[in-house]
């Protein structure tokens, strides 16, 4: 589903924008933009849109790129600047098979001290799209003005309301003789956007929401509904397949799980999005014939075969929960969503179906649409739900029995998965290559570890198992083996650089790992020590290391648990930290001594 | 910044010069000639192998790859007018039908979308010198024998231009694609250049799924010139007279797939044939323009016609008539001398570098041929580095050959020229077009393509162990052979790197202070010279070595020193992080203190500080040093990479030795048991990878050492090669413990 071509790719223009203390060469001294809602017949009509940027070469010539984007609903009526001449090109998205959005771009040449003033002006033909104003840029811009002017006739219902507006920003409102109200905000010194591993860019960059252009959900829904096919009469290709993928499912639950199951091994994911197609589901049959769709597609191909075996198959309208925390209540606005799925009504229960994630255990949720609000079709009313997050069903837990040869820790090891632990591993097999997937296995059982040779690596469900040899566990010194057993596994996050750290982190997943390692020592070997017991728990992480020591066996059990997705970007470095004295704990050395 | 815009820039300007125009008649012509084509290998019934379908995501069925060109004169108003003769064209037809069953899902992701449709047109003023257009189709085989063919009308044209009209090409999505299908699909090319070449084609006969069956078909009019070459071990083509057009046929069977492993050059060790179809027809041109430095026209072509039209209007004296030709390198080495001779430029910096030679030489009187020639370089690679123009390599080799001549050397100067030992040998060429050119003062090489990584007269590595030639004096007739030459193989210790660290720790906070200096030669100090040396650090250097005057000096414009300052210690961030394997945490100082680019600069060399986090770790009351982390940089080969049985291509034959220093934490020490552990000493035919560790009061060395004997590892020695990186990627979890004393 289309996401608002602004947010989009402003902030691909600046994820290119890399950060550094050292102020760019490169800036914007001043930037004025000027949206102008027009009306006609007394409703939103078209938004003229005005931008001058003034660049600027600090400490030396150099280059830079004006640019605007645009798609079949927006054109571009003017773009200059001096000496440049625009260049108007398609924008490709490796993930997006087809997309109508393109690039405008002005290449200038500065010369140090001297400004450049670059013009663009451009109109947005559908009013629905105006509906969030990024405020973030691609260069810092040390002085800049928004400006939205809503005629008066439409003043009373359209408004601008500010959103994540950072200290050196400042909102606010005139109206003007005639009634026109303009709603600015002055910024000064913007940092240029910067993408960050872990980081929330989309969510938690400022902007301006433009709050009235649908009079209520109800009339949201309705335009968006306007896109559905109709789902009256399903295909006999869709029934018959319907049929033949629920045949002996014991009940409903079953038959959506069956349903969606085989919409996502079968059907290939394929974005296209551009002007109503990023809005318009394509009919069940059509995606069955093609074999695939994008998320609209699937979800609509899972409605049709949900109805035509009597399940009550809904369409829903979704936005990630890295696209946007806002509900359709506190933005009535097509870009609060970016996704669709179905959704089956079975008595009192809904039950979500993404059709897009792939080789997933049944009744899974996707980690992104886990406490969104959901926009649920009902006829001609709607429903409006969050979508619940499964109570702690992801766990990974690993079982090493191993034993020491003298150079090197050695035994069997496996790892049992479930939930996003087990969506991603069916994910990485299911996609790897016949001929690769052994060596894609491999490194799965041996994730994180360099050193571990694993051999007759097997996957059966939700198990991988595996032999494995591990030369760099262990190091004789003298007449004792210093052992590591490193029994912390992670997948899911890793220690980040949080130096220069502009952004929250917000992690698609929560970490939830128990190991269990028994040692069996061999005649002449005792144990000198173990690793003190350690313990962890705060706001980020609940973990424990423990090594008992029995009759020639030491077993270690470890427990690692993230308690929460998101860390403000005041407490990454905590929260860093805290991973760090895990992973340290870890890596503490247990002792063994020969026996003379 | 400036990379940021130059990325965006390319990917804009290669919307440019792009015509919307319908494809459909090219796909209908191309679907003829495909779906026409009475091959019984095009079955898509064709069993495939248990052994084959069980381990493979895909296996090619049959790959088709076949190639026709005519010749024509036609007049032409325009182009009499400009050149007093007609159209003398080219034209190519090409189609490539490939039929695969697909097995998995990936590869059913590989072969879901295609891109086809691309149009393209060079004009000189109004002369159109080249056009070239491309047409698709696709059918899919389902397993119950049912085809479709995709309707190429639901394919999404991607197209640029202010209203999105200039169409670049079109994307289609394969509709009911599984696994278990069979795809045929074909690219029919259709190529015209006026008096163009077209471009060169490589068959290759292996690829990234096993192949059943390979056919190579070839029609070339008698009077278009054909040149091949079969490359390693590739089948070679025996071309015969047939329906008036010289032709040829190849046809192989089960062909294994590329394996996929490092210390693969494609170059010389996977089959393919090179085939060149030259139009020889036209009026040979004796010289050049300026503009693109090796001849011809001032073409600026767009990528897609710029890759496809490799050809430019030099003709060489000794080019072949029509015909097809298997030929000597000989052969080309006749034609690299009439290139040499026809060869000319308009610029003033061979004269003024050549006045800068003469007057060094007046104020150095014992200067001689070396530093004379030294000299010679770097002045005429300073004045083209400070012009407004850009010249080529092979253009800046000429000056400097030049130049030479100027400044009366007494020793000979000439061109050299000489292939990378990533591409195919000199010997293999098929064109004057392929090698690289170079100047030659003496014996020594003056390469300007790699001003930023050697000195003066220094081969870089990437020619290591190649043949090349050399033509001191251009010669009137083709019939003078150049003088051959061989570059020497290099020893391990001409290339040698030495890192000399000391390491503070804080046992506390696990953190440590890495402080450290970088000593390379030979080809370590190519690579680290490469990455630290910039256009603006070189001039500086070089206006120091001619003896500049501050006032005389070059003020680039363009030049921040803040930033470049930044940009050098992200990159011994990114040096750090490569040849220990463990990315420090910060950088806190850098200094290059030899470049090793200026006359007589043998070393690149620079020191550092950076600090590094989970250095230490507990171990009941002694702290364990995780001294491996320093040396990760070694992967441990794994799975089915470990068994080989054909020759792999490493680097080059070099020693890296470091030392580390570890000064004690106060309260500390360390056992005479507890350094033995961290000894290895592993040695063998291909190299060796030894520790050893000794302790001196409260200052622990470890000295780590590494050998590379040769670039090339025999399949037989494999195994060696085995224990070697196994011994050093297992150093990485190397400890060393220290005990708190008592």
């Amino acid at each position: 589903m289309k996401i608002l071509s602004l947010i989009l790719l402003f902030t691909l223009a600046g994820a290119y924008a890399h950060g550094a203390t050292l102020p760019d060469n490169v800036r914007v001294t001043d930037e004025v933009t000027n949206y102008r809602l027009t009306a006609r017949d007394g409703k939103p009509w078209q938004v003229k849109v005005e931008k001058t940027q003034t660049f600027e070469a600090l400490r030396s010539d150099d280059d830079a790129i004006a640019m605007t984007f645009y798609d079949d609903n927006t054109s571009i009526d003017k773009a200059s600047a001096p000496g440049s001449k625009p260049i108007y090109r398609q924008w490709i998205d490796d993930d997006i098979f087809y997309d109508d959005q393109r690039i405008c771009a002005l290449p200038l040449e500065l010369k140090k001290g001297k400004p450049v003033k670059a013009e663009f002006k451009s109109t947005i033909k559908v009013p629905e799209q105006f509906s969030k104003i990024p405020l973030g840029c691609s260069e810092f811009t040390v002085k800049s003005a928004t400006n939205v002017t809503i005629p008066a006739e439409l003043a009373a219902t359209i408004t601008i309301e500010p959103r994540n507006l950072s200290g050196n920003m400042h909102f606010s409102k005139a109206v003007s003789p005639k009634g026109d109200v303009t709603y600015t905000v002055d910024a000064r010194d913007i940092e240029p956007l910067r993408s960050e591993k872990y980081g929330t860019l989309l969510v938690a960059m400022p902007c301006l929401l433009v709050k009235g252009m649908f009079g209520s959900v109800g009339d949201l829904y309705s335009h968006l509904r306007s896109f559905l096919p109709d789902y009256t009469a399903v295909s006999p290709e869709v029934s018959e397949l319907a049929r033949k993928v629920t045949q002996g499912a014991p009940d409903t639950i079953a038959k959506i799980d069956s349903i969606a199951a085989w919409v996502r091994r079968n059907i290939r994911y394929v974005a296209i999005e551009h002007g109503d197609y990023a809005f318009s589901p394509a009919p069940p049959a059509q995606v069955l014939a093609c074999r695939y769709g994008d998320c609209k597609g699937s979800a609509s191909l899972i409605k049709g075969m949900m109805r035509a075996v009597g399940i009550d198959g809904r369409m829903v309208w979704i936005g990630t929960s890295g696209h946007s925390d806002l509900t359709w209540e506190e933005h009535t606005a097509r870009s609060t969503g970016n996704h669709m799925i179905a959704a089956a009504l079975v008595g009192d229960s809904i039950i979500y179906v993404d059709g897009t994630v792939g080789h997933v255990p049944a009744g899974y949720i996707a980690a992104g649409i886990r406490g969104q609000q959901a926009l649920i079709e009902d006829g001609e009313g709607y429903l409006l739900r969050i979508v619940p997050t499964p109570a702690a069903d992801s766990r990974h837990s690993i079982e090493i029995k191993a034993a020491f040869d003298g150079h090197a820790l050695y035994g069997k090891l496996s790892h049992t998965f479930s939930g996003d632990y087990l969506a991603f591993a069916d994910n990485v097999y299911d996609s790897t290559p016949l001929d690769r997937r052994d060596k894609v296995l491999r490194h799965v059982a041996s994730y994180g570890r360099s050193n571990m040779k694993t051999d007759k690596v097997t996957k059966d469900k939700d198990v991988i198992t595996a032999d494995f040899i591990d030369m760099s566990a262990s190091q004789p010194v003298g007449t004792s083996l210093y052992v590591k057993l490193s029994p912390v596994w992670t997948m899911f996050c890793e220690p980040f650089d949080t130096d220069k750290r502009r952004t929250a982190a917000k992690f698609g997943y929560l970490e939830n790992t128990d190991t269990d390692i028994t040692l069996s020592l061999h005649d002449g070997m005792a144990v000198k020590s173990v690793p003190r017991p350690f313990t962890a728990d705060n706001e980020w992480f609940e973990a424990s290391i423990d090594y008992t020591i029995s009759d020639g066996e030491v077993k270690c059990h470890s427990r690692l648990r993230m308690k929460q997705q998101y860390v403000p970007v005041d407490r990454v470095k905590e929260w860093n930290d805290t991973l760090k004295s895990i992973i340290r704990a870890s890596d503490s050395r247990m002792v063994l001594e020969k026996i003379k | 910044m400036k990379s940021r815009f130059i990325i965006t820039l390319v990917a804009l300007s290669l919307a440019c010069g792009l015509q919307a125009m319908p494809v459909a008649k090219i796909n209908q012509r191309g679907a003829k000639a495909a779906w026409d084509m009475a091959s019984p290998v095009f079955n898509p019934k064709t069993p495939i192998p248990d052994s084959m379908a069980q381990s493979n995501s895909a296996v090619i069925i049959a790959h088709y790859n076949g190639l026709s060109a005519v010749h024509e004169y036609t007049p032409s108003i325009v182009k009499e007018q400009r050149a007093d003769y007609g159209s003398n064209i080219t034209r190519a037809r090409e189609i490539e039908r490939v039929m695969i069953k697909l097995l998995d899902k990936d590869a059913v992701k590989r072969h879901a979308n295609f891109e086809f449709g691309k149009k393209d047109e060079q004009w000189l003023g109004n002369i159109k010198l080249a056009e070239i257009e491309e047409g698709f189709g696709v059918r899919v085989y389902k397993p119950d024998g049912t085809m479709h063919e995709v309707d190429l009308s639901q394919a999404l044209p991607i197209a640029d231009g202010k209203k999105g009209n200039k169409k670049r090409c079109n994307r289609i999505a394969i509709p009911d694609l599984e696994v278990g299908d069979v795809l045929d699909y074909f690219y029919y090319t259709e190529e015209m250049c006026d008096e163009l070449d077209i471009s060169v084609r490589a068959v290759a006969f292996a690829a990234r799924y096993p192949m059943l069956n390979c056919i190579v078909e070839c029609s070339v009019d008698p009077t278009l010139t054909l040149e091949m070459r079969a490359n390693n071990g590739a089948p070679v083509p025996v071309a015969h007279l047939e329906d008036g057009q010289n032709k040829f046929r190849l046809y192989t069977v089960n062909l294994g797939a590329v394996p996929s492993t490092k210390y693969i050059n494609a170059a010389r060790q996977l089959p393919f044939l090179e085939m060149r179809i030259l139009n020889n027809n036209s009026q040979p041109r004796y010289s050049t323009e300026r503009a693109n430095m090796i001849g011809g026209y001032a073409i600026s072509s767009d990528a897609f016609l710029g890759r496809q039209v490799s050809g430019i209007t030099f003709k060489p004296k000794s080019a072949r008539k029509g015909g097809v030709y298997v030929l000597p390198s000989q052969t080309y080495y006749q034609d690299i001398a009439y290139f040499l001779r026809a060869y000319n430029y308009k610029s003033g910096i061979p004269g003024r570098a050549a006045s800068m030679t003469k007057a060094y030489r007046k104020a150095t009187p014992d200067a001689g041929a070396r530093q004379l020639s030294d000299y010679t370089y770097v002045a005429v690679m300073y004045l083209s580095l400070i012009d407004d123009e850009r010249f080529s390599p092979t253009g800046l080799s000429f000056m400097l050959r030049d130049a030479a001549d100027k400044a009366k050397f007494t020793i000979p100067s000439g061109i050299g020229f000489i292939k990378s030992s990533h591409d195919i040998p000199l010997s293999m060429i098929t064109s004057w077009r392929s090698p690289d050119y170079v100047a030659m003062i003496g014996d020594r090489p003056y390469n300007p393509g790699a001003v930023l990584s050697c000195a003066p007269g220094e081969w870089p590595l990437s020619y290591q162990a190649e043949e090349g030639g050399c033509y001191r004096k251009i010669p009137e007739d083709a019939m003078t052979s150049p003088e051959m030459f061989t570059i020497p193989p290099t020893k391990p210790n001409a290339n040698t790197r030495i890192d000399e660290m000391t390491l503070t720790l804080d046992s506390a906070t696990g953190k440590a202070t890495l402080t450290g200096s970088i000593s390379a030669v030979g080809g370590h100090k190519q690579i680290l010279a490469s990455r630290f040396n910039d256009r603006h650090s070189w001039l500086n250097e070089a206006e120091d070595y001619l003896g500049i005057a501050d006032e005389d000096r070059y003020k680039d414009t363009a030049y921040d020193p803040e930033a470049a300052h930044e940009e050098l210690y992200e990159a011994m961030k990114d040096e750090l992080a490569k040849s220990t394997g463990l990315t420090p945490s910060k950088v806190d100082t850098v200094t290059i203190t030899s470049r090793g680019v200026m006359p007589g600069a043998k070393s690149f060399a620079c020191d550092y500080r950076a600090t590094f986090d989970d250095i230490t770790a507990d171990a009941d009351n002694e702290t364990v040093v995780n001294i491996g982390k320093l040396f990760a940089d070694t992967e441990r080969i794994s799975g089915a990479e470990r068994n080989r049985n054909f020759d792999a291509v490493a680097s080059f034959p070099n020693n890296y030795i470091r030392r580390l220093r570890l000064r004690l934490p106060e309260g500390h020490s360390v056992s005479q048991e507890a350094l033995a552990a961290l000894e290895r000493s592993v040695s063998n035919n291909t190299g060796s990878f030894t520790v050893s560790a000794t302790a001196d009061n409260d200052i622990v060395s470890i000295d780590v050492s590494q050998q590379m004997r040769d670039y090339i590892i025999p399949a037989a020695q494999w195994q060696q090669f085995l224990d070697l990186t196994d011994a050093a990627a297992y150093f990485a979890g190397a400890v060393l413990i220290i005990n708190k004393e008592k």
